[in-house]
């Protein structure tokens, strides 16, 4: 009996910490490109994040990425957040308790089609469309007070559909996704559907020579990233604070060699709506990616 | 965060040690061929690759090519999109090979210049260059 009263509490305190603090939607960062991969390359990338947004919210994650060529025109992806850590100041009958969501997050399988390319010399633009499919691998509830979007994982199976396009030059990179993203019902939870467009300018900064055989590469970067999405439900009944449009912009500079490649980030917001009072508004995000490219001679 | 720059230190430490050309893309060509065993010239050819930007997107190329049997060493000049191609004395590569493994690294061909085929005793026997233009799919 003590227990059952207890469970209530937590979903009763859980129900009313969202209804006070949704996190909101989130734009994607450092999305996927057309850019080439040869069949038999494997490049795994990882990516440590951290978010700030109003009301406490602090957001540490680490995604994990392999992509696998598998012939000169298809591509499969791996994504995965290893480790997601969520924090929060939560407000529960006037008293505020700094909270933590700590586990796994979910899975991402993507399958990447070149469908276009048109290369020269030192140039090539490419156009390739993505399916994924998400996999509710993730701990979806790690802390019964935290609301149920700052937990590490959705729980949701959700398909994304994008298409991607690359312009890449010897001095300078060009990149931009558009993309659509659904997820199912878990649990009672609805995350809303999202529209995705992104693009990324990224500029060569040294050597200024490339005329002999180049082991390294700077890039100044620049990349933007919005998201409009619908509201998030329990039950059917909308949560406020959730859902609406997220504009990130995000300078940045990648160390490029043959091998590897390291980008150090930063996410700025300049502009977010949110449905409904309670949103969490974005301050600012960091993050470092490390790339490793690596051969073998399977594939199709 | 330490492992990764315990991951980019090493990777640095080896370039700067030289272990670079042991990974098979930082020895010029012309260097491997001083170590061609005298009376077997050894054969050398440029592929003009089509797509390649960045020394990350390099990598895929230099693999491909070094993945054809007989190819010694390969390194890429990406202001002319040019692998140049160092083989092993006697080794016989056919246009057919290198042009798979252009496709292969998902770049497209843009043409082959032989500065020394397996076998010739100099530079004056090379074949033609096939034309090089945009590769479209």
């Amino acid at each position: 009996m003590r227990c059952a009263v207890r469970r209530l509490a937590a979903a009763a305190a859980g129900l009313f910490v969202a209804l006070l603090l949704a996190a909101p939607a989130r734009a994607q960062i450092t999305f996927p490109s057309a850019a080439p991969i040869s069949a038999g390359n494997i490049i795994v990338r990882t990516q440590p994040t951290v978010t700030d947004e109003s009301g406490g919210v602090q957001s540490l994650y680490d995604e994990n990425v392999v992509l696998y060529g598998a012939s000169p025109d298809l591509a499969f992806i791996l994504e995965n957040k290893s480790i997601v850590s969520n924090s929060a100041n939560i407000v529960t009958n006037g008293k505020t308790a700094a909270l933590t969501a700590t586990g796994f997050g979910d899975t991402v399988l993507d399958t990447r089609y070149n469908l276009y390319e048109l290369d020269d010399i030192g140039s090539t633009f490419r156009v390739a469309p993505y399916f994924g499919i998400d996999l509710p691998t993730g701990m979806d509830n790690t802390n019964a007070f935290m609301p149920r979007e700052l937990q590490p994982a959705s729980a949701a199976w959700g398909t994304r559909e994008a298409l991607t396009a690359s312009w890449q030059t010897l001095f300078w990179n060009a990149q931009a996704l558009i993309g659509y993203q659904n997820y199912a019902s878990s649990s009672g939870f609805q995350p809303g559907d999202s529209v995705l467009a992104d693009a990324a300018f990224h500029y060569m900064i040294w050597p200024g020579d490339l005329d002999r055989e180049v082991n390294a590469e700077i890039f100044a970067s620049l990349e933007t990233n919005y998201s409009l999405s619908g509201i998030d439900r329990m039950d059917g009944a909308p949560i406020a604070g959730t859902g609406g449009q997220l504009w990130l912009v995000d300078p940045g500079i990648i160390y490029s060699t043959p091998q590897y490649a390291v980008d150090l980030t930063a996410l700025l917001p300049i502009l977010q709506q949110y449905r409904g009072p309670g949103a969490a508004r974005y301050n600012y995000g960091v993050e470092a990616m490390f790339r490793w490219s690596f051969f073998t001679y399977h594939h199709w | 965060m330490r492992l990764i720059s315990r991951m980019i230190g090493s990777g640095g430490l080896a370039l700067g040690l030289g272990l670079a050309p042991a990974m098979g893309w930082a020895e010029p060509a012309a260097a491997q061929a001083a170590a061609s065993p005298a009376g077997a010239p050894a054969g050398e050819v440029q592929v003009t690759v089509l797509g390649v930007t960045s020394p990350f997107f390099v990598f895929g190329i230099v693999k491909r090519l070094g993945q054809i049997p007989g190819v010694q060493h390969v390194s890429f000049n990406l202001l002319h999109g040019r692998a140049d191609v160092q083989l092993k004395p006697g080794a016989v590569v056919t246009d057919d090979d290198l042009r798979k493994a252009v496709r292969n690294a998902s770049y497209s061909f843009g043409g082959i210049h032989w500065i020394r085929r397996p076998g010739a005793t100099d530079s004056t026997t090379a074949a033609g260059v096939a034309a090089v233009g945009q590769g479209t799919k």
